[in-house]
């Protein structure tokens, strides 16, 4: 009766399991960046911040440059472009010209402030005693300027110097323009080019935006085909994202449609029956659904790796289904439900456990996406395991009618004889050439640590990018420096400092430009000094008064200018006053505080030479250079030794469990064929000039928990070896073309693990019979060939 | 009462101003391109100006700011192509503007320097507009403003007021009078109420009449 409701409770969860799949799937976001697999706080959390408000900002950034044969039929069809981006919700904003109100309440906040706002050059000339020069040069430019506002400007910036200012703070870059409709027009190799600049109002990786966004591009692109000879480039975290989803969705079928074509085959060989076929799939479908489901919950979304990965699970978690079958088929009419899983439960439960504890052993490696593997495998092979345990001998009561194929039996039966005779006579030199073969293998494999040689981008998209960072001309280096300061002021004043250093970089053509926070404020106490020149060399020499003169100011006019300039407010301007406006800019330099200390951002351009940009930082004086890529492929190498220390030690763990239940010597047995299977992978690895990297070393570890359960089968069902080396074989081949499928994958790091576990399987599988106990002096059981199944095998049961 | 009689008397005089004022009744604002018979005048104009490669002429240019109390003249030449546009500013200092490929470069004292739309974006708009003005495509100015147009028998006006918010709120309104193909005079008023004033002349013969 308890047993009755338990079954029950199996049934009904594995039914909760697939319905809460079905429900998250619609839900799940996807994200497809490779950086997100990989633990982000390196450095200290709040110099992260910087990271992290960059990454938000740029990843939700789309840009497109439109272009035809005339700049008037590319402006006449941008309206409509823009307005088919507008009509989708997935885009905060779209725009075609800049954000003038910004800009002018930005410039209204300037408004007074001239004498305060000198530019380092303008203030060393005052000082070098330029101040005639100044005055002439704004005479001139005043008395010749063609254009409207000069009343404006006579008032609010009389000496042209807040112009410059504002020059040095946004130049704008080289070909770029502002046509009379106010549309972003660029212009290179006589091509003109209007941009449009979007921002995303979700995550590019969202799989509802990205669909959404995908339609909207593409009504906006029809739109614009009209225009004769237009083209569209774009540029943007979107685009890489979709094509990263696209290229994981379309993995996930080759391998789920390869992998379950291959089961399909294989089930209908050896058990031929459409029922126990659509039965196979129940745990990997329960296992599937609650994986995706907890991960959503978990993680608020899933890595495309994890996918990938999770499509891969048909093939271990079907193993669980393939042992309960051929040991259902092999025990022909005396099979009893109960008993036959008594007999199973050992191995299956160590094999689960062994497995789950490998795929956990992800976590402890300390990478979040490698984490959501982790939960999402270990939860679908317990949600297998428990779906075989729980429900299969409520459904599988009557015995199978068929009978293993024969063929399987004769081949399996002539393996472990030719496998039993090769061990029986292998002799010391055998063994020392496979060695030394095996160690030069071994000697020639190297590593690789460059996480931009494991991720694989669209060509297409790259070349795209590249060809819009030429027209657009600016590309900003992944590497910048975070600088912390006790408060605003001391912020300022020590990026003011690195200014300097910087500049002669760029002269020296290490970097293009830089965007620093001090160019759109000068500390409090430049302001300052800026001032104090202003006064002495423009006020109180009487120049200012003469300049008004000769250009014939009104006198009252002139009067209320002298006393505006010559007593400025006292109050410098403050990040406070500034910031509300300047973090509305689509390129607001970064500025944050944490704790009460104010934090800035340099971001570079053009960067030639890291090197020599680094030896600027120095963290005991607040300024840190930060280098995500290279901090990564550290962080890869670190966790490539540190997953080698874990592999020898789970080995050597697991070798220990064992010992309990299997002695010394069989613990060394069962931990043998995935042990062997790891060293000639690699060996092979190292003949094929493969390189190693964190993702073969897990693939090693997912090995040492696979490989374990066909070992673990091996030995509990040593009294049946050829049925038990059908089912094991059958995993074997059902992982293999799971796992072998994944060797396909575009992206190198799956492509990577995917062919370390399809060697590993292979060899594991090979050797698989090495973890059978050999009794001293009894030779392995031989078997006529094509011999049909025996029934009094079945009741020899495991002791 | 002696503040009431002093209103009237100052409304009888604007009253006069305003019907003495020659071309105020046939204001070129009164007719929005588009009605009567001026569609057809002005894209002959047009045609007409486009046809021409290269203009060249000489200007005054009048500021009349409100702060000062003398306008500011400059006297100088242009020449104006489709790729080019050349501003040589002869008095009261000798400085030349050159705009070629949207990008504006100021000449003076034999050093180059490039303006920055940032930070001059007056100045910027002024060579970006009359390139464009030169040129005088109705596609292109009806983008920008409003456009009205007067046919005269010899003569013609072009009045346009700015749609983008931005741009009206400097300028109010410009009125253009030219005499066959050519701009022989412009005037343009600020929101501030300032005013500027260009008279170009042409050295060679003038063209024929639209």
């Amino acid at each position: 009766m308890k047993l009755k409701v338990l079954r029950l409770v199996a049934i009904v969860a594995t039914v909760c399991s697939i319905l809460l799949g079905l429900y998250t799937l619609p839900r799940l976001v996807v994200n497809s960046d490779i950086l997100a697999l990989f633990p982000a706080a390196q450095q200290s959390p709040d110099i992260d911040l910087a990271g992290n408000q960059l990454k938000a900002r740029i990843e939700r950034k789309v840009v497109f440059l439109l272009s035809s044969p005339t700049w008037e039929a590319t402006r006449n069809a941008a309206p409509e472009f823009v307005q088919q981006l507008r009509q989708c919700s997935c885009f905060a904003a779209v725009n075609a010209t800049p954000d003038s109100n910004t800009w002018m309440a930005i410039q209204q906040q300037y408004a007074g402030f001239a004498p305060a706002l000198l530019t380092p050059v303008q203030r060393e000339f005052l000082e070098q005693g330029g101040a005639n020069d100044l005055v002439q040069r704004a005479l001139r430019d005043l008395l010749t300027n063609p254009g409207v506002a000069v009343g404006d400007r006579l008032q609010r910036d009389p000496l042209g110097t807040a112009g410059e200012f504002l020059g040095q703070i946004n130049p704008s870059p080289d070909g770029f323009s502002l046509d009379e409709s106010g549309f972003i027009r660029v212009t290179r190799d006589n091509q003109d080019y209007l941009l449009v600049y979007a921002e995303l109002a979700d995550s590019p990786y969202s799989l509802a935006l990205q669909q959404q966004a995908g339609a909207a591009i593409k009504a906006a692109k029809l739109a614009f085909s009209q225009v004769s000879g237009g083209g569209i480039l774009h540029s943007g975290a979107l685009f890489y994202a979709q094509a990263g989803t696209q290229q994981a969705q379309s993995e996930i079928s080759t391998v789920g449609l390869g992998s379950m074509l291959g089961i399909i085959a294989l089930l209908l060989v050896v058990f031929r029956s459409w029922g126990l076929l659509v039965l196979a799939f129940v745990p990997i479908v329960a296992g599937l659904a609650l994986g995706l489901a907890l991960c959503h919950w978990l993680f608020g979304q899933i890595h495309a790796v994890t996918l990938v990965f999770g499509a891969s699970l048909v093939g271990v978690g079907q193993d669980y289904a393939l042992h309960f079958f051929s040991l259902r088929q092999s025990s022909g009419p005396h099979w009893q439900p109960e008993r036959g899983l008594r007999e199973l439960l050992p191995a299956l439960s160590l094999g689960v456990l062994i497995s789950a504890a490998a795929y956990f052993s992800f976590s402890l490696a300390g990478f979040p996406g490698l984490t959501q593997v982790a939960v999402f495998s270990s939860v679908g092979l317990l949600a297998a395991y428990g779906v075989v345990v729980g429900v299969y001998p409520a459904i599988l009561r009557r015995p199978s009618r068929n009978v293993s194929p024969a063929f399987l039996l004769t081949i399996t039966g002539a393996y472990l004889d030719w496998f039993a005779a090769r061990r029986r006579t292998c002799g010391p030199l055998v063994l020392g050439l496979s060695g030394v073969l095996v160690c030069a293998g071994l000697a020639q494999l190297g590593v690789n640590d460059d996480l931009r040689r494991m991720q694989t981008l669209d060509p297409d998209l790259v070349a795209m990018d590249r060809q819009l960072r030429q027209i657009i001309g600016q590309h900003t280096a992944l590497q910048y420096f975070v600088v912390r300061a006790d408060d605003d002021e001391a912020l300022l004043q020590k990026l003011e400092s690195l200014a300097i250093p910087l500049q002669v970089l760029q002269q020296q053509g290490l970097i293009s430009q830089y965007q620093s926070l001090t160019r759109w404020l000068p500390s409090a106490a430049s302001q300052n000094a800026s001032r104090t020149i202003w006064r002495d060399t423009l006020i109180n020499s009487g120049r200012m008064a003469d300049f008004l003169n000769q250009l014939g100011v009104r006198p009252d006019v002139a009067a209320k200018l002298l006393e505006y300039y010559d007593a400025p407010p006292e109050q410098p301007l403050t990040l406070q006053q500034l910031w509300p406006h300047l973090q509305q800019l689509p390129d607001a330099p970064v500025w944050y505080s944490v704790d009460d200390r104010s934090y800035g951002v340099i971001l570079l351009q053009g960067l030639t030479d890291p090197e020599a940009l680094r030896s600027l930082a120095d963290p005991d004086d607040g300024v840190f250079w930060v280098d995500k890529v290279a901090q990564i492929n550290q962080l890869l190498r670190d966790y490539r030794i540190g997953a080698s220390g874990l592999l020898i030690f789970a080995y050597l763990l697991t070798v220990l469990v064992l010992i309990w239940r299997y002695g010394w010597r069989g613990s060394l047995a069962i931990v043998a064929p995935p042990a062997l299977a790891t060293i000639l992978t690699l060996s092979v690895m190292g003949w094929a000039n493969q390189n190693l990297s964190i993702f073969n070393l897990m693939a090693l570890v997912l090995l040492l928990g696979v490989g374990m359960d066909a070992a673990l089968f091996m030995r509990e069902g040593h009294a049946k070896p050829r049925q038990t080396l059908v089912a094991v074989g059958l995993c074997g081949i059902s992982t293999v073309l799971s796992f072998g499928l994944l060797a396909l994958s575009d992206t190198t790091a799956i492509h990577s693990f995917g062919l370390t576990l399809w060697l590993g399987i292979t060899f594991c599988c090979l050797l698989a019979p090495l973890a059978m106990p050999r009794p001293p002096g009894i030779p392995m059981p031989t078997l006529k060939p094509a011999a049909p199944i025996q029934l009094q095998e079945v009741d020899t049961n495991v002791k | 009462m002696k503040l009431r009689m002093r209103r009237v008397l100052q409304l009888i005089t604007l009253l006069l101003t305003w019907c003495c004022v020659p071309g105020v009744r046939a204001d070129v604002f009164d007719h929005p391109l588009g009605t009567g018979n001026n569609v057809t005048a002005f894209s002959t104009l047009t045609t007409e100006v486009q046809r021409q490669e290269r203009v060249t002429g000489a200007f005054t240019q009048t500021k009349y700011l409100q702060i000062l109390d003398r306008p500011l003249v400059t006297r100088g030449s242009f020449s104006l192509s489709r790729a080019n546009f050349e501003w040589r500013i002869e008095s009261p200092f000798a400085l030349s503007y050159q705009f070629a490929g949207q990008q504006l470069t100021r000449i003076a004292d034999g050093a180059q320097q490039i303006v920055q739309p940032s930070a001059e974006p007056a100045l910027y708009g002024f060579f970006s507009f009359f390139t464009s003005l030169f040129n005088l495509s109705q596609e292109q100015l009806e983008n920008a403003f409003y456009v009205f147009f007067l046919p005269g028998t010899d003569t013609w006006e072009l009045g346009l007021i700015p749609i983008q918010p931005q741009l009206a709120k400097a300028v109010q309104r410009l009125h253009i009078t030219g005499s066959g193909s050519r701009i022989v005079h412009v005037k343009l008023t600020e929101a501030s109420g300032d005013r500027t004033e260009m008279e170009f002349s042409y050295p060679d013969p003038q063209p024929p009449a639209p």
